[in-house]
């Protein structure tokens, strides 16, 4: 039977959604960014959008103090970048990676 | 903005290295867990019925991998084959006899309705051609050597307007094929030698070549400590410059803008690419020899675009 | 459960090792020698399974695993050192107890391990991990100053903006110093190392651009050439970050390319 203890439960939840809110708001920058340099934001739209941004980044911070999970979003956030990284590596690098031996865990007949 | 940056007293102080656990652990334990790899836990208990074929091979695993894509299995002992045998039929279908001669990354053109290269790993045995695709396992395409009507090499422009040289192969059902590879030419001698019969032209006449970016596979040399080494990568002329790079490298090992080429000729120096000449490019980063196939072509190509970015090229005759 | 494995540390030649002067195994296991044509492997007696647990204890066994392979590597000179975790097990034959297969197999490859010892006596190895700080490396860009320009006049959510916009350009320019400096760094280290390995994919730190992260093979005598360069470096390079660690053992080489003079 799976055990699960309820408390780690949520926090490995929590720390999920926040991480993916984060990348998702890093998405939205990026794309804010693409339109600013466009020129095709007004500054009063800059303005807004930003201000958004801001907002975002505050209930964040706090969500993240309030549970305590600051450091562990860190970590996760950094692992899927990590992951993001090796994803493009591959499509840009297949050689590394062509003949990579599968890693056959440790265990013994 | 205050200039934070530290500035060290001991200018000319070599820098030590430490051993320090506190800063070198996390990387220890990174070689300790990947690397330092002279035995695979597999390989010594996994595979009961080799006994403790280990360090030397897998001291030499990366050697043997290349040595395989060169096709040079026959130059080892049995045990070795054995051991390489046993562990490629572990996901790759063998039949009775049949042994692998070269294995390198590759795929093959798929025409169906649509157009597709498919990705795998192209084997050569001593039966067979096979484009096999290991996760999810499919043999992608294969036929047998004998079948073979006649093995030709192409360039061509891929999307990525780089020119990879691929196989055209005709089989005896009428139908030509495209496969890529790493080493096209060398899968081309590895089964003319098989099939001597076959018609095995060595080249087609490169397709006409327009593109502002272009690339190949290229051995640059590389001088060590203990002498030089050849690696193979990717020479690749961009717009405005020269790149190598190796796959493993994280960065281009080679990267000059036209104006940094003070001269390109050609020497005599055997690179494995086969060719008794090398490319030897002057620049103001040293000297620079890369092998690679055609380098008459290539210096044609490198001093066009010297000159086009104002490098007058001592020694050439370009007459206009 | 019976000990009826034997998990190696370490292939050695068999001359001028004081066991008695390596510290314990792993979790305090007494270390001996199995010894075969002039060679010997560092072992202990233990269960055919492998070490497996929380992270804390495998950092503890992998210290104390890599004790034990550095002590006998300041005594020989020279090591073949085994990854984390090699053990041999017993073969399915009852006469095959892990002694002996680990004896044929010496035997067998007493050749080419002399060969790899020979090698590698008198190197070590060492690992240069070169970065850029994105601010310092970029402080005198000049394209980067201007978008810095007026930044703070802006009303807040504006600024927002354009110090993405700032942070997304300065990274750029970083990697393409980055991309500028690699050639020769590369070149100046590997001219004073048998052998390099690039280590793929290092995670990213925030705010700082990877420049070359390796592990050199180099000869004990040409260490303080190889810190003289990374001092070189360090000095003539803005925001350059060094981190230099070892010596080690030769964990990273296994295979030694084919020279040719």
């Amino acid at each position: 039977m799976l055990e699960i203890d309820e408390g780690s439960l949520k926090h490995g939840v929590l720390t999920l959604v926040v991480t993916l809110v984060e990348v998702i708001q890093e998405a939205l920058e990026t794309q804010a960014v693409r339109r600013l340099e466009g020129g095709d934001l007004t500054e009063e739209e800059q303005e807004r959008l930003g201000q958004a941004l801001m907002e975002l980044d505050e209930a964040l911070d706090e969500i993240k103090a309030e549970h305590g999970i600051t450091a562990s979003v860190a970590d996760l956030h950094r692992g899927l970048d990590d992951v993001v990284d090796e994803v493009i590596d591959k499509l840009i690098n297949p050689a590394r990676w062509a003949d990579e031996t599968p890693n056959e865990g440790h265990t013994i007949s | 903005m205050t200039d934070s940056t530290f500035r060290p007293p001991d200018k000319s102080a070599p820098m030590e290295p430490t051993r320090n656990p506190e800063v070198s652990l996390s990387d220890l334990i990174t070689v300790l867990l990947d690397k330092g790899t002279y035995l695979n836990l597999d390989l010594i208990i996994s595979v009961a019925d080799i006994p403790l074929i280990g360090v030397n091979l897998r001291a030499t695993i990366a050697g043997m991998e290349t040595m395989l894509e060169y096709g040079m299995m026959r130059d080892w002992d049995e045990k070795t084959r054995a051991w390489v045998r046993q562990s490629v039929a572990r996901h790759f279908p063998l039949a009775e006899d049949e042994e692998i001669v070269a294995k390198m990354a590759g795929g093959y053109f798929h025409e169906g309705w649509t157009k597709t290269w498919r990705p795998g790993s192209v084997y050569v045995t001593n039966q067979r051609l096979v484009v096999f695709r290991r996760e999810p396992k499919e043999i992608l395409w294969e036929t047998q050597l004998a079948h073979i009507n006649a093995l030709r090499l192409t360039d061509q422009q891929t999307i990525g307007s780089e020119l990879r040289t691929r196989l055209l192969i005709d089989t005896a059902d009428g139908v030509t094929t495209m496969l890529s590879a790493s080493a096209p030419g060398r899968i081309r001698e590895l089964i003319a030698q098989q099939q001597p019969h076959l018609k095995t032209p060595r080249h087609l006449a490169p397709a006409a070549e327009e593109s502002s970016q272009l690339s190949k596979h290229a051995w640059y040399l590389e001088h060590r400590a203990g002498g030089t080494l050849w690696r193979g990568g990717t020479v690749t002329v961009e717009e405005d410059r020269l790149t190598w790079r190796a796959p493993t490298d994280a960065r281009h090992a080679v990267n000059l803008a036209w104006q940094d080429i003070t001269d390109i000729q050609l020497t005599e120096m055997r690179a494995p690419s086969g060719e008794n000449k090398a490319l030897h490019l002057t620049t103001h980063q040293g000297d620079i020899y890369l092998g690679l196939t055609q380098p008459e072509q290539w210096v044609g190509l490198v001093s066009q675009r010297m000159l086009g970015h104002g490098n007058s090229k001592e020694g050439s005759d370009a007459g206009n | 459960m019976r000990n009826t494995g034997l998990y190696v540390y370490a292939i050695i030649p068999d001359e001028g090792l004081s066991i008695n002067e390596l510290p314990k195994g792993i979790n305090g296991q007494p270390l001996h020698l199995v010894e075969s044509n002039g060679l010997a492997a560092i072992v202990h007696n233990a269960d055919p399974e492998p070490y497996q647990g929380p992270d804390s204890e495998v950092k503890r066994w992998i210290l104390q695993h890599s004790d034990v392979v550095d002590a006998a590597w300041q005594q020989l000179g020279t090591i073949l050192p085994m990854t984390f975790n090699v053990i041999v097990a017993p073969g399915e034959d009852a006469e095959q107890r892990p002694e002996h297969r680990l004896r044929t197999w010496l035997s067998e490859s007493a050749d080419t391990m002399r060969v790899h010892l020979d090698t590698l006596r008198n190197h070590v190895e060492l690992r240069v991990d070169i970065s850029l700080d994105e601010d310092d490396t970029t402080a005198d860009d000049p394209e980067l100053s201007e978008l810095r320009e007026g930044i703070d006049a802006r009303p807040a959510g504006v600024q927002r903006l354009y110090r993405k916009r700032l942070e997304e350009h300065r990274r750029s320019v970083a990697e393409r110093i980055a991309d500028e400096l690699y050639p020769q760094v590369r070149k100046r280290l590997v001219a004073l190392a048998e052998d390099m390995v690039e280590n793929a994919r290092p995670g990213r730190e925030p705010g700082s651009v990877t420049v070359l992260n390796a592990s050199l093979l180099v000869h004990v005598d040409a260490v303080d050439e190889v810190g003289l360069e990374l001092a070189e470096i360090r000095d003539t390079q803005p925001g350059a970050q060094i981190r230099y660690l070892g010596p080690w053992p030769p964990y990273s080489f296994g295979e030694l390319p084919k020279l040719t003079t």
